[in-house]
């Protein structure tokens, strides 16, 4: 199977783009759907409902009020610094480690590492989005400057800053072919900036931590511009591929069924 | 197709993949469901 070039699967940057773990939430509002739905009776900790618990809390409470009550929750927003608790030291009895614990957040981050996914800058430009030059390419210049908001955001890319560093740039080192400058240049390890200065690591950036600091988003958007176009491609993609979809007619369908794994 | 009562958006309307599954498991919803319309 050979669609515009490249065989049928889910290509790894779907995945990457996929870890939304932020969105969950570390506690549920529990409301009855025949007590007034509006009162929140409690709040149930998402580790309680987790696993082999889930059945037994469905079958205590019953799936209406479960319903109700993650029906009307908010997700969580797609930032950084917001995953679950719950999702930071989550116990997994099979690990051979002393604590039998893993932070999910970084498993995110060392599994799109392991695949070959290339870090957020490079994946822009293969992407064929615009790449950043400094971490302060994060901060959205509409939000006014001495606003509370503003002053969160830069505390932000302070801490990208402290985490991924800075180095001195060599333009020499070209970095990429996905992309060229505007003056038809090879883009080097400057990124713009005059040779031998001091520049933000963003070739650094984890794709995971960039486009969760993507601050500035088209309006209504829970979504980032990464993540927006590599959802908008795969999901035509993935359906138009899909080989239990049924394409032309049933005889080619069993033919593709049978021809390929 | 189960299909929505009248014309909510102007077209006839499919009742969501989802609220069906809704319906038919916590029946008791059906009432505050009933609201729920691709619009």
């Amino acid at each position: 199977m050979n669609h515009f070039g490249s065989p049928f699967n889910f290509p790894e940057e779907f995945i990457a783009v996929y870890r939304l773990h932020p969105l969950s939430p570390d506690l549920i509002e529990y409301r009855e759907w025949n007590n007034e739905p509006n009162v929140i009776r409690h709040n149930v900790p998402v580790i309680e409902t987790f696993r082999g618990k889930a059945t037994e809390v469905v079958r205590t409470t019953g799936l209406a009020d479960w319903t109700v009550s993650m029906g009307r929750q908010r997700l969580g927003a797609l930032t950084l610094q917001n995953n679950p608790q719950f999702l930071q030291n989550l116990k997994m009895n099979r690990l051979q480690s002393p604590t039998q614990q893993v932070v999910v957040a970084a498993l995110d981050l060392v599994r799109d590492r392991e695949r070959g996914i290339p870090r957020y800058n490079e994946f822009r430009r293969q992407y064929g989005l615009k790449q950043l030059t400094s971490f302060d390419g994060f901060v959205d210049t509409r939000v006014p400057k001495d606003s509370s908001v503003r002053h969160k955001q830069e505390q932000l890319v302070k801490t990208l800053r402290a985490v991924y560093g800075q180095h001195q740039c060599n333009e020499i080192k070209v970095i990429t072919k996905a992309q060229l400058n505007k003056d038809k240049m090879r883009i080097n390890d400057c990124l713009g900036h005059p040779n031998g200065s001091l520049i933000d690591n963003i070739e650094d950036v984890d794709t995971v931590v960039g486009w969760l600091s993507e601050i500035r988003r088209p309006h209504g958007f829970a979504i980032s511009e990464t993540q927006f176009v590599v959802f908008i491609l795969n999901a035509s993609r993935r359906l138009f591929s899909d080989r239990f979809l049924p394409p032309v007619s049933a005889r080619s369908s069993i033919q593709r069924l049978a021809s390929s794994g | 197709m189960k299909m929505e009562e009248g014309t909510p958006n102007g077209h006839k309307q499919p009742v969501s993949p989802m609220k069906r599954v809704l319906l038919r498991t916590p029946q008791e919803l059906a009432e505050k469901l009933q609201g729920v319309v691709c619009v």
